[in-house]
């Protein structure tokens, strides 16, 4: 496998992470209740811990330190799917979008744990278990919401239908992707999906949201290649804003 | 339920105080806070659970989410968090000047207490005002009053005991032991999260001397 197809793969799953990190954090202070403000920020920047994690691997592979590739880069030089970059919208779309992401990358997290490229595979063993965490979680949230009353079930099932087009888009396959799959490194994002759709279900069903046919939804592809929402620009001037002050602070 | 005993949700107690001046209260019934829950933390293996403080929650699931973020997102370890509802937790009144409250626990306690089955009930001591519970050991009883009655036999300690809190294993949440075990394993990699971690005295005192000038 080449050293681009590997570094392609760990940029966009820290960028994701990166991301959505920063969204979540948005939360911070208005969050429904204290409990849920403190839990959800904390999740929030786990995630931009993970993605930090991912960031110093491909430091390693050679490119730049971990801040110069979170602060200085443009919204077309993210790799981040557009699901993590939509604004947080109201609490259960952020619910929704945390308990579909999550039940993703606990699968990518899981298979990656195997891979034999050794340092990859250590990060991921080592981070697996916040993400069981976030799973558990999402999964309490959305079950004790649906099953509340009309209106919070019907807002996570409108929230659930608007996500799914996007959701989808994690799994855009990459350029690589047979390279990487023959390479061992995981089964790829076909295989992540699958195994998503089979996971979320058993939750869904038990909140009783629906799933629709899965053939009548299109993906939404292109956040892999750098093309992205007028949301993530934004986003990012607002991420490094304190970096663009000043590049030499310590944080 | 004897005298001895109380709820340790204070509300419990002001629930009945009429209102003054011959008002009555308004009903909140629909904007009430959620009912609170104690959470026990362990520090590292084998140590004993402590007290860490409350959660609001609408269940004891979501008092679990709520309690691991509020009460194990700092310091360097954690191996378990227990919930349970406020209203489950029974308490002992509570000494003043060294006297061991185990010193008062006789026989007498259990009378016109109502005894269910045997089962098993956890016992946390207050050793010093100012301190958190800590978690001693269980013990079978047929109620409240008989667990604390047993637990001055299992229990008593060469130091004062000031407080005593009495609550049915059946009642807590428990996530800990090897199936949860990854879920504190990053902690320690965690120092971003205490201000300690924030080196800026250095910019400070440079942003102040530019000030100055």
């Amino acid at each position: 496998m080449t050293e681009e197809a590997l570094k392609d793969l760990l940029y966009k799953i820290a960028d994701d992470l990166l991301i959505l990190g920063h969204r979540n954090s948005e939360w911070t202070g208005v969050g429904p209740l204290l409990e849920e403000d403190i839990a959800f920020s904390s999740m929030a920047q786990d995630k931009v811990g993970q993605s930090l994690a991912f960031y110093n691997l491909l430091h390693e592979l050679g490119e730049q330190d971990p801040d110069t590739v979170a602060f200085t880069r443009n919204a077309d030089q993210f790799h981040n799917s557009q699901f993590v970059e939509l604004p947080i919208g109201e609490y259960d779309f952020s619910l929704i979008r945390h308990f579909l992401f999550d039940h993703a990358d606990y699968i990518r997290f899981s298979m990656l744990a195997d891979c034999p490229i050794e340092e990859l595979a250590q990060v991921a063993r080592k981070l697996k278990g916040e993400i069981k965490y976030h799973v558990m979680h999402a999964n309490t949230w959305i079950k004790q919401l649906a099953t509340a009353n009309e209106e919070a079930h019907d807002r996570l099932q409108k929230s659930l239908d608007e996500a799914l087009p996007y959701a989808l888009g994690v799994f855009e396959p990459s350029k690589f992707e047979k390279e990487i799959i023959d390479a061992g490194v995981y089964p790829g994002e076909k295989a992540i999906e699958e195994q998503w759709k089979e996971n979320i279900a058993i939750v869904l069903e038990q909140a009783g949201l629906k799933l629709p046919d899965w053939n009548t939804i299109k993906p939404v592809y292109g956040g892999r290649d750098g093309k992205h929402t007028e949301h993530l620009q934004p986003l990012v001037e607002e991420m490094s804003e304190v970096f663009r002050v000043d590049p030499s602070a310590d944080w | 339920m004897s005298d001895f005993l109380n709820s340790l949700d204070p509300r419990i107690n002001r629930l009945n105080i009429p209102a003054e001046f011959g008002t009555t209260f308004p009903s909140k019934e629909n904007k009430d806070q959620f009912v609170t829950f104690e959470v026990f933390v362990q520090p590292t293996e084998n140590k004993p659970y402590q007290h860490e403080g409350i959660v609001h929650a609408p269940t004891i699931d979501m008092a679990f989410l709520f309690a691991k973020e509020q009460f194990s997102r700092r310091g360097m370890s954690c191996s378990g968090v227990w919930v349970v509802n406020t209203n489950n937790v029974k308490v002992s009144p509570i000494t003043e000047n060294d006297e061991d409250i185990y010193d008062f626990i006789h026989e007498e306690i259990m009378e016109g207490a109502e005894k269910g089955n045997s089962e098993k009930y956890e016992i946390f001591h207050l050793r010093k005002r100012g301190k958190q519970h800590a978690h001693v050991g269980n013990l079978e009883a047929s109620c409240f009053e008989e667990a604390l009655f047993k637990a001055k036999n299992q229990f008593q300690e060469e130091k004062s005991v000031l407080n005593i809190w009495v609550a049915k294993s059946e009642d807590f949440m428990k996530i800990e032991g090897e199936d949860f075990a990854d879920i504190w394993e990053t902690l320690p990699d965690k120092r971003y999260r205490d201000a300690m971690d924030y080196k800026a005295t250095d910019k400070i005192k440079k942003f102040k001397a530019e000030q100055k000038a």
